[in-house]
């Protein structure tokens, strides 16, 4: 046997030959590969190590200088919190968080090294507390540089409320394509920013402060922005009527605009919509207005329902998780109920539909005729399941005559008790809440004749759940599969859960295909 | 290695030579994948034997393990693990440079992305040895570009 060092002098022998014939033949050094090569593998890396590596030879020096993206966000992982609060902050937490303006130099500094000829920029991204006069001058650098893409967010260093104006230099560039700003700043008029963003096609604005201009309504306008594909719009501050009509718009969301009375959105083109959080409840006089023809996706959910909606038939709409809600104290208000009706005949093609309990409250509450959705393929219900709800469910059900996927998640409030099912109440076949659903049968005809599976989450064996889940098993004539998540944690109930398993399986099911699958 | 024995002749296989004199035959389908390999297929036809001058015996069995799995559309983030889970530093760079000079895309990717891994926490005198890199900085350069970059210098790990 070769003693440990023989060997390793016997594998030195062969590296070094494998070496020299490597040396031998052409390009396969990794330093001889080409640039847009190495900087291939330099872009998966944190900008931190790429700086580093710019003291390895001149090569790598010109490497760095000429790094497309220079994304300084990996230095500092941790959300920015701002001077103000700066000093409330223990020492220990102000070690994670490194960049405040005397560091921020450096930025400035690796954007004057750039090398000449190739000085452009693809991307600048970094999170830092600094001034607005050292903003502006980085962004205008930036700019200098031909950069495609900017995402920063600032915060004031200084210890006062004062908001930064917006950085105006951006609004002209020619090269800017993604633009992402959070920080408080205050827009410029409309008659300024209208013209610029000439070639931006994504646009995301947080921390917006409109107070003094609470009335977007030419700012987005059909002329505005050509190339804008993308609008996202977060914490406009005194934001009160906004209208959106970018003629290239596919994305857009709205979030977080607690002002916000009056939206107009109209676009051609506009695929995929998200407003959350605005509208308020309290407010008088809200209104929505939708022209979006091609939308296949709408999310619209914490947004309270407005005195008037217009909502135009969108024909293609595939998805939409509604969650509108309504003051529950007061006189019913008549507008709003005809609006929630106008929402959802707007909704009408939808092909798959997530409804959250507030909405369903409002069904659960008042008589709104809806249209049936004759392509809604799947429902998703989330609902307390209370026993006013359960006439909601029934006509829900009706409203969904070729339905394919039912869900319900059932949100279990522990603090109040909802009618337990006694398991002797298995084999009588006519309690109240059975005698209701069998009422039920003839409008709920197509509902049951297409219903294939079912999913139930949050089981607890409670009269309602125990009703319907029996009822679509013993009339559910095309059911093929139904799958029960009980929320059942602790042994005890395990017991029960085998239980109703055992029950379940007890009477007559009309589909012969059926199966029930516990977990 | 020795020749490998063709496994199937219903399908299409290809001889490459690898730059040490061996011979592995690879499917025509994952041949394709190597846009190199394709390139001398259509300028020398697909009987001939393909030299592969900067590609060597020890790697290319690796290479086309990896494509005989993405023809079959099985590569998983699992098998990826997996792949490179007993490989050292070295033998990763040996295999991007082939799959560098074999044009092969998804591989040279999953590698850039492997190497890049692998970088992160190593230090800058780790990467000059891999790269083999040659200080062509005085040392009084060296350390003003140091100073500027301390930024970046700040909080680095020892090396493993």
């Amino acid at each position: 046997m070769e003693t440990r060092s023989a060997k390793r002098k016997k594998i030195a022998q062969i590296l070094q030959e494998n070496e020299a014939k490597l040396k031998l033949s052409s390009i396969d050094r990794i330093s001889d590969l080409p640039d847009h090569v190495i900087h291939h593998i330099l872009l998966l890396l944190p900008i931190k190590c790429v700086a580093q590596m710019s003291v390895l030879s001149k090569r790598w020096k010109f490497l760095w200088i000429t790094f497309p993206d220079l994304d300084f966000t990996t230095l500092n992982p941790f959300p920015l919190i701002s001077t103000k609060n700066y000093k409330k902050v223990s020492k220990f937490e102000k070690l994670r968080y490194p960049l405040s303006s005397q560091n921020m130099d450096f930025i400035t500094q690796v954007l004057s090294i750039r090398d000449a000829k190739n000085k452009d920029i693809r991307a600048l991204c970094f999170r830092a507390c600094l001034s607005f006069s050292r903003l502006n001058n980085l962004v205008r650098n930036a700019i200098r540089h031909n950069v495609r893409e900017l995402d920063i967010e600032v915060d004031t260093e200084v210890d006062t409320d004062d908001f930064f104006n917006f950085p105006r230099c951006v609004i002209s560039s020619e090269s800017l394509k993604v633009l992402k700003l959070k920080s408080g700043f205050r827009l410029p008029p409309s008659s300024i920013m209208r013209n610029g963003f000439q070639s931006l096609h994504t646009l995301s604005l947080s921390l917006v402060i409109l107070y003094n201009q609470p009335s977007l309504s030419d700012l987005f306008s059909e002329s505005s922005f050509p190339l804008l594909r993308n609008l996202h719009l977060d914490m406009c501050f005194g934001l009160i009527h906004l209208r959106v009509g970018c003629r290239a718009l596919e994305d857009l969301n709205l979030e977080r605009c607690y002002h916000l009375q009056g939206l107009d959105v109209c676009g051609a083109k506009i695929e995929r919509m998200r407003v959350t959080s605005c509208f308020d409840a309290y407010c008088n006089k809200t209104w929505v207005r939708m022209n979006v023809p091609k939308l296949e996706k709408l999310i619209w959910k914490f947004n309270a329902v407005t005195d008037v909606t217009v909502f135009e038939n969108s024909n293609l709409l595939h998805e939409a998780s509604i969650g509108f809600f309504m003051l529950k104290e007061g006189k019913v208000n008549m507008g709003r109920l005809q609006s929630a009706n106008d929402f959802f005949s707007g909704l009408s093609h939808v092909r798959s539909l997530a409804l959250e309990s507030q909405t369903i409250e409002i069904l659960s509450k008042y008589n709104i005729i809806i249209q049936p959705f004759y392509n809604l393929k799947s429902l998703e219900l989330h609902t307390g399941l209370k026993k006013r709800n359960v006439q909601a469910l029934a006509f829900l059900f009706r409203c969904s005559p070729t339905l394919h996927t039912l869900i319900l998640e059932i949100i279990n409030d522990y603090k109040i008790e909802r009618k337990q099912w006694n398991r002797d109440l298995w084999s009588i076949t006519s309690t109240e809440e059975e005698q209701y659903w069998e009422s039920q049968i003839p409008s709920l005809k197509s509902f049951l004749q297409h219903l294939k599976v079912v999913k139930i989450q949050g089981f607890l064996d409670c009269a309602n759940e125990v009703t319907l889940a029996k009822f679509l098993l013993k009339h559910g004539k095309a059911l093929e599969e139904m799958i029960v998540c009980s929320g059942y944690s602790n042994r005890r109930d395990s017991l029960r859960r085998q239980n109703i398993r055992s029950q379940m399986m007890g009477f007559s099911w009309a589909s012969s295909n059926a199966k029930v699958e516990f977990q | 290695m020795a020749q490998e024995a063709s496994s199937s002749t219903s399908s299409k296989t290809i001889s490459l030579k690898t730059g040490d004199g061996e011979i592995f035959e690879i499917e025509a389908s994952a041949a394709k994948q190597m846009k190199t390999v394709q390139r001398l297929i259509d300028d020398l036809g697909d009987d001939i034997t393909i030299p592969l001058h900067n590609v060597f015996s020890k790697e290319l069995p690796k290479i086309i393990e990896y494509y005989k799995k993405d023809i079959t559309g099985e590569i998983t983030k699992d098998f990826e693990a997996e792949f490179v889970k007993d490989l050292n530093d070295d033998e990763v760079k040996v295999l991007f440079l082939a799959a560098n000079y074999l044009d092969a895309n998804k591989l040279f990717e999953f590698l850039s992305q492997n190497i890049a891994d692998r970088l992160e926490s190593k230090s800058v005198e780790y990467v000059r040895k891999y790269f083999g890199v040659e200080n062509d900085f005085t040392p009084e350069e060296e350390s003003k570009l140091r100073e500027e970059r301390a930024w970046s210098f700040r909080g680095i790990k020892e090396d493993e």
